[in-house]
């Protein structure tokens, strides 16, 4: 069951790292509307509890990077770095679900959501009321994500698909470290 | 070997179009009882002669707040709570958001026009790029759309609001992904 997969793939993965490609649907009353120029990708990679690097290549640079104690979110273009307590901005975002602490029942409901497209889903439905998600859902396959669909409370879903998805890597001692882009402005939280 | 870029053209931008739709992400640095804070998120932008229509959303794509805007009535709503309705959006979102979206500056700002203080229509150009608006925010025209050929559209926009009796510094960096096809 997805469940049964996700337990393996949390038990089984102390770090991870691959590509992602993340598009926009937006649903109108049941139909569903892609939105073309919304779609993104890049890398990413996590180490738990609370560590990752999420990195948009395109269509703009942009990274968001937990070092376990601060998320950084720097866009190039804007050319700003914001810096956040880690603490609630993990919460029961989807970074949660990937890259947290493995007590999920903690913040999530979990529930079998089905097979669909040769992956067994899992649906996870934030217990905290205030958060920006309806529902998360994850897709696996032989005990790995290769999907996840974000639904936010205005019916636009967010899509996921993961690729060359590598268990526990080799990662450097200060893989997380963030490194402060030259001249970009700082803006401290 | 480093190209020269070409010396910055003074085309102004493109006409003004009442109808259009943006998209984009942005940054706010506001502060809020006295402490710093920042949004960093995208930005979808609809506008017609009688309305507009702003969602912001997280950088992964979650809308956190939509906001419409008609002659009159203002509507905002942030995920998980009940629209709130006022006149005007300006109090709207300083109340709800914490910092103020100027919904009406920007009907003509993201296209790069702007009524300046002594009341003049500013019409922005890569060498005529910072103007002071009529209602006291200070715009500032970074880079443009590369699209080869004048006139060009703006691509990154710096809206500053400078602190003067009770109203808060705040600046709001835009940057327009979506121009208008």
């Amino acid at each position: 069951s997805a469940l049964e997969q996700f337990k393996s793939f949390v038990a089984s993965t102390k770090s991870a790292k691959g590509e992602f490609s993340q598009r926009q649907i937006k649903n109108m009353d049941g139909g569903s509307t892609a939105k073309p120029a919304s779609n993104s990708s890049g890398t990413f990679v996590f180490a738990r509890p609370g560590k990752f690097i999420w990195t948009y290549v395109k269509p703009y640079d942009q990274l968001l990077q937990a070092d376990g104690e601060q998320l950084y979110i720097y866009d190039k273009d804007l050319n700003q770095v914001t810096v956040k307590k880690l603490g609630d901005a993990l919460g029961s975002s989807p970074a949660a679900i990937l890259f947290g602490s493995n007590d999920l029942e903690k913040n999530f409901t979990l529930a079998e959501g089905g097979t669909k497209e040769g992956l067994e889903w899992l649906k996870a439905t934030p217990k905290a009321k205030d958060t920006s998600f309806e529902q998360i859902s994850i897709g696996l396959r032989n005990g790995l994500p290769e999907a996840m669909e974000l639904k936010d409370s205005f019916g636009q879903v967010s899509v996921l698909a993961f690729k060359k998805f590598e268990k526990n890597p080799a990662l450097g001692a200060n893989a997380f470290k963030f490194v402060m882009p030259k001249g970009a402005d700082v803006f401290n939280n | 070997c480093a190209t020269l870029s070409a010396p910055p053209s003074g085309a102004p931008v493109a006409a003004y179009r009442a109808t259009l739709e943006l998209g984009g992400r942005l940054s706010v640095n506001y502060s809020r009882d006295g402490k710093p804070e920042s949004l960093s998120g995208k930005f979808n932008w609809t506008q017609t002669p009688q309305r507009v229509d702003v969602s912001l959303a997280s950088p992964l794509g979650q809308i956190i707040a939509a906001i419409s805007v008609t002659p009159g009535q203002a509507t905002l709503t942030e995920a998980g709570k009940p629209p709130r309705t006022a006149a005007d959006i300006d109090s709207l979102s300083a109340q709800a958001l914490g910092w103020e979206l100027p919904v009406s500056g920007l009907r003509d700002w993201l296209q790069g026009y702007a009524t300046a203080a002594d009341g003049s229509r500013f019409v922005a150009s890569p060498v005529h790029d910072t103007v002071t608006t009529r209602d006291g925010w200070r715009l500032r025209y970074v880079s443009w759309q590369e699209e080869g050929g004048a006139p060009s559209r703006p691509k990154r926009i710096d809206v500053e609001r400078l602190a003067g009796g009770q109203v808060d510094e705040m600046a709001i960096r835009i940057v327009i992904d979506e121009p208008a096809p």
